[in-house]
């Protein structure tokens, strides 16, 4: 009887792993610049590095930067996702899109790091490493201006999942599904999400305005 | 409403303030990447393992830890409880030890042979 279930349970562990077995990545049909870059890397092309750091520093800094409003913990967490990103190379399956892969990890190092920051608290971001908001009028752009940093703080105080949310498909323009899987939750808890994470910034900034 | 209070933000200023971004990293930043692309460069990814491998390695682990489980699962049977032979047995395993030498010769041509094996008395009741 144990051993029956046992082995019941190792083959179906050995089926399992027959089945997320690597797909090796065609350079000339993957489609995404990306999947082929990670493919080039695990094959130790250093300028593939090169060419996804190019690409995907500055969403990640973005991302890091309203997440935890410290531009020195944003640079250290976006160069921590690209030692990830070496070392995965070679385990990497072009499955989904790899902006899904690279935010999962993303968010993965944002946890850890805000966890590490319970015991310790971090410097808020100078609002001014941001670009200039397009404003028609000069009493739009000075409102705008003051709007930034209340923003910043109410958005730091969100709760992770209702700021990540928001920030993956308002500031990095993903569409529902791909942020979904990112967040590994259905589209349908996402719209929830999003439009409870709405609320309770826009509460919070009239709160502090 | 007070007119003095601010006005609360809009959705299309939040809107607005979220589409805000970092236009360019910083020299310090950049620095960094190129000491940390050198670091990284003296320890290249780990190559991608091949199917086949992961199949033979899940077979080999299984494999070894069903030997495991079979030594190293005690026997859960109980013991043989030891009792006294009845006297019936007794006389059977008397009767057993004398007929024991009688093995080689249980081939059909040796039968006339066995009929002439001196066999104990039975025990008169």
């Amino acid at each position: 009887m144990l051993f029956s279930s046992f082995f019941n349970l190792w083959l179906g562990l050995v089926w399992r792993v027959a089945l997320d077995a690597p797909v090796p990545v065609d350079d000339t049909a993957a489609g995404d610049d990306d999947a082929v870059a990670m493919s080039r890397l695990a094959r130790g092309d250093e300028q593939a590095l090169q060419q996804l750091f190019d690409r995907w520093k500055l969403p990640l800094l973005n991302y890091f930067c309203r997440s935890l409003g410290s531009q020195a913990e944003a640079e250290d967490l976006t160069l921590e996702v690209f030692v990830r990103l070496h070392r995965a190379a070679g385990d990497y399956r072009p499955t989904a899109k790899f902006s899904t892969f690279l935010f999962l990890i993303a968010r993965n190092l944002l946890r850890n790091e805000l966890r590490r920051r319970r015991r310790k608290p971090a410097v808020p971001t100078a609002p001014d490493m941001f670009d200039t908001l397009a404003a028609d009028t000069a009493v739009e752009a000075r409102r705008l201006a003051e709007l930034e940093e209340v923003f910043q703080l109410a958005l730091t105080r969100l709760p992770e999942k209702y700021r990540t949310a928001l920030l993956l498909l308002l500031q990095q323009r993903m569409d529902y599904a791909e942020a979904a899987a990112v967040l590994r939750i259905t589209e349908n808890a996402l719209r929830v999400l999003v439009h409870r994470g709405r609320q309770l910034l826009k509460t919070a900034m009239e709160d502090s305005v | 409403m007070n007119p003095l209070r601010p006005q609360p933000p809009s959705d299309d200023e939040i809107d607005r303030l979220f589409a805000r971004r970092i236009q360019d990293t910083t020299p310090e930043f950049e620095r960094r990447w190129v000491d940390l692309k050198r670091a990284l460069r003296q320890a290249p990814p780990r190559p991608r393992a091949p199917a086949w491998s992961l199949w033979l390695g899940g077979v080999t682990a299984g494999a070894a830890l069903l030997v495991a489980l079979l030594v190293l699962t005690p026997d859960r049977r109980p013991p043989p409880i030891a009792e006294a032979p009845s006297p019936a047995l007794v006389e059977l395993f008397a009767l057993d030890a004398v007929l024991i030498r009688a093995t080689p010769l249980l081939d059909a041509e040796s039968r006339a042979e066995l009929l002439h094996l001196p066999v104990p008395t039975p025990r008169q009741s």
